[in-house]
């Protein structure tokens, strides 16, 4: 079978997006291919036109919906919060820097007003990690573990401004499929191999809370309401 | 040029051709493992809608391993997260392997990673690993080697047996090993891990690039049995300890490519 024919037979399998996915890796692959082929068959172009359109447009649905979703927040920011433009880093754009100050402590030492656990009474080992941007130093992110020996878990608190993605939540964001609403919050949440994660956002800040294996979601509203409560 | 010139001059291109780096089939030994990231695909997504499902197994080792992954200044670091999660997890057995620290609570459960001792492993383990001395990352005796020097200075054996290479992983030989407590460590190209969620009665499978080759430590296997409508499928598994912060654990699935794979024991 020619290379052509495999590819529109698994066109043919494959849903739209997947479809989208397989002419971007022709055209990748075979730029030279897919335009001689465009030129032949005038009617396949427009057949194609259409298609790409119609999956462009799944697409950006797919890729707008959610991130309206995740974003309810972002212009009731404090700290200018959600007042500023989107900013997307790569993995090479920041680095991740063990502090010794906590989440606490860096939120009145620099007139944030961000949640935070205040766990620092009944909780061991915390562990404080900062997520610094190489290019203008910006502090983009922090991240707190604790062990909470009553319980016998380990939590992890992320917090980013609701304007800031960083690229190692990306799969985080994309696996938390399932909703609940907590004190009027749009919580998404998920539960893997080894770990459960909910993500909710609040007056300019998105928050990531992690536990271990062996919890299941409810802990993981406990823990949200918590958050919240703080407020 | 006659005949036993010709012959001269394609012995001589032959001596030479290792040396101009003409080799176009490297062997896998000679890979490198840079790490990466996890990249969210958005369109590799499979939704499985089941009549019943049963989970057929799901196995770890004892408390799975520990969460630790890479710090500032550790580029191309996979292979010292993947070593320090395996001397992390035996720490547990063998107290000196990471000396003055315990790696795991008094419940069993395994710490969080420590910005002193779990750092200093790191960066050791990188050391000896001679990362992004040759070239970016680490090769598999690189690894290997680095791994086994810190266990045996510190007062230790550590011995690899292969679990398979290629498309021949010998799953069996890994089941045993993780029945016995021994993670094994997994050395794979560009791939993808999986995740599943339940939504309503049906799984949604979703595949997640490695951005590059890498090097894991496998924890675990899972095998689902799915009745459909259709009939019956059973999806296998490996439970993987990934080195990522994020997604520190993941799905390898069974008969995805592998480098090597390795059972890894110290004692």
């Amino acid at each position: 079978m020619r290379e052509e024919d495999k590819i529109n037979k698994a066109i043919k399998q494959n849903g739209i997006d997947t479809k989208s996915e397989i002419l971007e890796e022709l055209k990748r692959r075979y730029p030279q291919y897919v335009e001689q082929s465009d030129k032949k068959h005038s009617a396949r172009k427009r057949k194609f036109a259409f298609i790409s359109a119609i999956a462009t447009i799944v697409v950006c649905v797919a890729v707008i919906v959610p991130c309206a979703v995740l974003l309810p927040n972002r212009n009731n920011g404090t700290d200018n919060g959600g007042k500023e433009n989107i900013r997307y880093c790569k993995q090479d754009e920041y680095e991740k820097r063990y502090v010794q100050y906590t989440i606490g402590e860096y939120r009145e030492n620099n007139n944030r007003y961000f949640l935070y656990f205040d766990w620092y009474e009944f909780g061991e080992e915390f562990s404080t990690v900062c997520y610094i941007s190489k290019a203008d130093n910006e502090v983009l992110g922090l991240q707190e573990q604790a062990y909470l020996p009553q319980s016998d878990e380990v939590v992890q608190l992320s917090i980013t401004k609701s304007n800031i993605y960083l690229s190692e939540f990306d799969v985080t964001i994309l696996d938390c499929k399932n909703e609940q609403l907590i004190d009027n919050h749009k919580v998404i949440w998920s539960i893997s191999v080894k770990e459960a994660t909910c993500i909710f956002e609040d007056n300019g800040y998105r928050y990531f809370i992690q536990i271990e294996q062996g919890q299941d979601e409810n802990r993981l509203f406990e823990l949200v309401a918590e958050l919240l409560e703080t407020k | 040029m006659n005949k036993t010139n010709r012959i001269k001059t394609i012995a001589l291109l032959l001596l030479c051709l290792p040396f101009c780096g003409g080799w176009t089939s490297a062997p896998e030994q000679d890979n490198r493992y840079v790490g990466g990231e996890l990249i969210a695909t958005y369109a590799s997504e499979e939704t499985i809608s089941y009549i019943s499902k049963e989970v057929v197994a799901d196995i770890s080792t004892a408390n799975a391993t520990p969460k630790y992954s890479a710090v500032s200044g550790m580029e191309n670091g996979c292979g010292a997260v993947a070593g320090a999660i395996i001397v992390g997890f035996y720490d547990k057995y063998y107290g000196n392997l990471i000396p003055d620290w315990d790696s795991y609570y008094s419940s069993g459960t395994y710490r969080i990673q420590n910005g002193t001792y779990v750092q200093t492993l790191l960066f050791d383990l990188y050391d000896r690993m001679q990362t992004n001395v040759v070239a970016p990352g680490v090769s598999q005796d690189e690894f290997k080697n680095g791994l086994k020097s810190y266990v045996v200075d510190h007062g230790y054996n550590l011995q690899y047996t292969s679990l398979g290479a290629g498309n021949s992983f010998n799953y069996s030989a890994f089941k045993t090993a993780i029945n016995n407590n021994q993670p094994a460590v997994l050395f794979v190209k560009t791939s993808n891990l999986y995740t599943y969620q339940t939504i309503n009665n049906e799984d949604v499978v979703s595949a997640h690039s490695i951005g590059g080759n890498h090097i894991m430590v496998a924890f675990g296997y899972y095998e689902v049995k799915y009745t459909l409508s259709n009939g019956t499928r059973t999806d296998k598994y490996l439970k993987v300890a990934t080195g990522f912060s994020m997604n520190s654990a993941s799905f390898y699935k069974i008969g995805s490519y592998v480098d090597a794979a390795y059972k890894v024991t110290i004692n």
